[in-house]
């Protein structure tokens, strides 16, 4: 008898939910944060006497398959100019599509050291009770102005729109390095909001923010647990891919370089280039 | 909670016993403060502050990110290296204590707390080629 799954044994539960936070100024920026999503799975694996269980592994896969981040400034006046950022599109954003860990190249969520994954080890007994757990809490700062290089005038912060969308699955490796995935979640983040400051001269100065949107343009969602393995192929590719991009990784870049789009006077700008 | 285990010591970095430019690496106050002294000539250094913890005798990387010697938060980026002239003090924005989100403001999409144990706080020469140490120190 091989290594196999206890029928029934397998659970992916979200506790607690994800939340968004209100958009909330630090001395510099704008910021979106939320509070932890709590994802937990288990299951039991089972096998004869002559098995060796060593290796085998329990432990969760977080890919991102949707980013929405742009932003929009204005200077206090329509001579001013406005100014388009865009974090979410080629070149700033290499891929849509990554997997999210600390370790760059590295396969299983490992932000929960101790906690993130089961690796049997040799001599357990079957069967083998495993778990997996993590939490996470996405955020994204915008720079409370830019200047416009048009006008040579700052540009305050007037809206800006985050949607992180992630596929979070429960995986069985085997010592071979073979996945099974057990079960997955969808889950996201949404902020939307306008805002002005209250004191142009002193942007320290408390700012008038404005939620806009709907309800879900401000919002966290998780789905209940799907068997399986998630079959859209925006990032069904990139599970367990070597060299799959690596989130936090291209999020900094592309904030770091974002594409911007320059007006010497108040625009609208497609948000959706 | 984050808490810091009080340690009023100094590790001094190898470089110093071999006649390298004398800098400590200090903890003064709640979680997540250092401070840089320099006591020997001005030296150039790497801004990124890697943090190490404690696992068994050794000392792992924890893959913290975004975490630099910069004394404030700015919309620019950190530059690669910082010069600290002879007696100088640096006293970077503390450490939040998470992988991603560690010091100032960045984009986040797997971020969390690192994990209680031991840690230490570890600064490089610009060129790599000397390493300082902070004492260790504890998160709850």
């Amino acid at each position: 008898m091989a290594v196999s799954i206890v029928p029934g044994s397998v659970t992916l539960i979200v506790s607690p939910k994800p939340s968004v936070d209100a958009p909330a100024t630090t001395a510099t920026h704008m910021n979106f944060t939320s509070q932890p999503i709590g994802v937990r799975g288990t299951c039991r694996i089972d096998g004869s006497a002559g098995d060796n269980p060593a290796g085998w592994t329990l432990g969760l896969i977080q890919l991102k398959w949707i980013d929405t981040d742009w932003s929009y400034y204005r200077g206090q006046s329509n001579g001013d100019g406005s100014l388009f950022v865009q974090a979410a599109r080629p070149p700033a954003l290499a891929t849509a599509s990554c997997r999210d860990t600390v370790v760059v190249g590295a396969i299983f969520i490992d932000n929960n050291p101790g906690g993130d994954r089961t690796v049997a080890t040799a001599g357990s007994p079957f069967p083998i009770a495993m778990s997996a757990a993590f939490g996470d809490h996405p955020s994204r700062p915008f720079p409370l102005t830019r200047n416009n290089t048009k006008t040579g005038k700052p540009n305050f912060i007037r809206e800006a729109q985050t949607e992180i969308h992630f596929c979070t699955i429960l995986s069985l490796m085997s010592p071979a390095g073979i996945f099974q995935h057990l079960k997955h979640i969808y889950w996201n983040v949404h902020w939307q909001a306008r805002f002005q400051p209250t004191n142009f001269a002193n942007i320290a100065a408390p700012w008038t923010i404005t939620l806009t949107g709907k309800k879900v343009d401000n919002s966290a969602n998780a789905t209940a647990a799907i068997d399986g393995a998630p079959n859209d192929k925006r990032f069904s590719a990139i599970i367990t891919a070597a060299g799959a991009a690596n989130c936090n990784a291209v999020m900094n870049a592309a904030f770091a370089s974002p594409n911007i789009t320059e007006s010497n006077v108040w625009t609208t700008f497609d948000v959706t280039r | 909670m984050l808490a810091v285990c009080a340690v009023a010591g100094l590790l001094i970095a190898s470089a110093q016993a071999a006649g390298k430019p004398a800098l400590e690496v200090l903890l003064p106050g709640p979680f997540g403060a250092l401070q840089v002294v320099n006591h020997g000539e001005s030296i150039r250094l790497s801004t990124v502050v890697r943090v190490e913890q404690q696992v068994g005798a050794d000392w792992k990387d924890t893959s913290v990110t975004n975490l630099f010697l910069i004394h404030e938060c700015t919309t620019a980026p950190a530059p690669k290296c910082v010069s600290l002239s002879a007696g100088a003090t640096l006293e970077p924005v503390s450490w939040r204590g998470n992988y991603c989100y560690a010091q100032c403001p960045v984009p986040c999409d797997l971020d969390g707390p690192v994990p209680p144990g031991v840690y230490r706080f570890v600064v490089s020469s610009c060129d790599h080629k000397h390493k300082f140490v902070s004492p260790m120190f504890e998160k709850k």
